[in-house]
């Protein structure tokens, strides 16, 4: 051991020594601990105590869960669900607009909505008249003038100007 | 190991975790002593059981290490749900009135600075030099890897020189502070 090292240890044994001189005994303290112990064995209360808490509690979770983040059975019933075998043919009859969840998935926030009214139109023209939702970042100011054919005398920019003919109100007054 | 071999070893080795017990709390004796007791109830009842895989002290160290730990934490949780004020005062070596009477005014200088080193470093110093454990020990008490056992010890004792030569150098008296 170095002598830095040397003169620690003597510190801390110093320390030690007095720490020691407050040191409860041990025979009373073991007594103590094992009067615990067999006070602790003898009531098994303690231990249903803890479990019925730990089942409330997890109760308590599951319930509150269900609550927020599960539909209840009514709002089930209220959407109306395809069964997946069954096909539709696309000609015949008018397309289902709301696309169903697969009954095994769980469904979150899911609320009953209006039932509309299915579209009378076959599948080709609902496909010829569906539009983007991102559709009018496509447009450009001036697609107006680009589609249409300039016509002599027409003008897209209007600005009011003076003729000679016209009255100038400012300067008569 | 019967009841008979495990109260003869926890008298064995009372006081040094009694020691031991004091420094993972603070030095405060209530505390300490309260520390132990549910040491020793833990290994009568075998929630802590030991199984040779280190010495006894070692084991019986770590374990107080663990419960003391356990402890703090459940004090903290009561002075937070219930005594903000408490939660807020910084901790610091508590000093009981009879301490102070038997206390030298060295050894009083030595806990100050050790109080003042991070939990790590302190564990480290006061394993190797106060219950003369090995560094490969007070890793295994501490639950860290040797190299870092080594790290912290290093650490502390470089740190610790210093705050004692502080001392020394502020108050301007020529104690037998290490070298």
């Amino acid at each position: 051991m170095e002598q830095p090292d040397r003169q620690f240890n003597e510190l801390f044994q110093q320390l030690k020594q007095e720490d020691q001189r407050h040191a409860p005994t041990f025979a009373p303290t073991f007594a103590r601990v094992v009067a615990s112990a067999a006070a602790h064995s003898s009531s098994p209360r303690w231990q249903v105590w803890r479990f019925a808490a730990a089942a409330f509690a997890l109760l308590l979770g599951l319930s509150v869960w269900f609550a927020f983040f599960r539909r209840t059975p009514d709002e089930r019933m209220a959407l109306p669900v395809t069964p997946p075998s069954q096909v539709v043919p696309l000609r015949e009859s008018p397309p289902q607009v709301a696309v169903l969840p697969k009954p095994s998935q769980p469904v979150r926030h899911a609320r009953p909505r209006p039932h509309k009214s299915a579209p009378s139109l076959p599948l080709e023209a609902l496909i010829s008249q569906w539009h983007s939702p991102t559709e009018f970042l496509l447009r450009k100011p001036g697609t107006a003038l680009l589609n249409t054919v300039p016509r002599l005398g027409e003008s897209f920019i209007k600005s009011k100007t003076l003729v000679p003919e016209q009255h100038n109100y400012l300067e008569e007054q | 190991m019967d009841e008979h071999a495990l109260r003869a070893e926890l008298e064995k080795y009372h006081q040094d975790s009694y020691g031991w017990s004091l420094s993972c709390c603070a030095h405060v004796r209530a505390e300490a002593e309260t520390v132990q007791q549910i040491v020793y109830l833990k290994i009568l009842t075998g929630k802590a059981r030991y199984e040779g895989r280190a010495s006894f002290k070692t084991w019986l160290f770590a374990v107080i290490r663990r419960t003391a730990a356990d402890e703090r934490r459940r004090q903290m949780l009561r002075r937070w749900l219930f005594d903000r004020q408490a939660m807020q005062a910084p901790t610091r070596l508590v000093e009981q009135p009879d301490d102070a009477l038997y206390r030298t005014e060295l050894q009083q200088i030595v806990r100050q600075a050790l109080a003042a080193l991070p939990r790590r470093q302190r564990e480290a110093l006061q394993l190797v030099f106060y219950h003369e454990l090995s560094l490969a020990e007070a890793a295994d008490v501490m639950n860290v890897s040797l190299g870092s056992a080594r790290t912290h010890y290093e650490r502390g004792k470089k740190r610790l020189r210093q705050l004692l030569e502080e001392e020394q150098v502020s108050d301007g008296t020529t104690r037998p502070a290490v070298q």
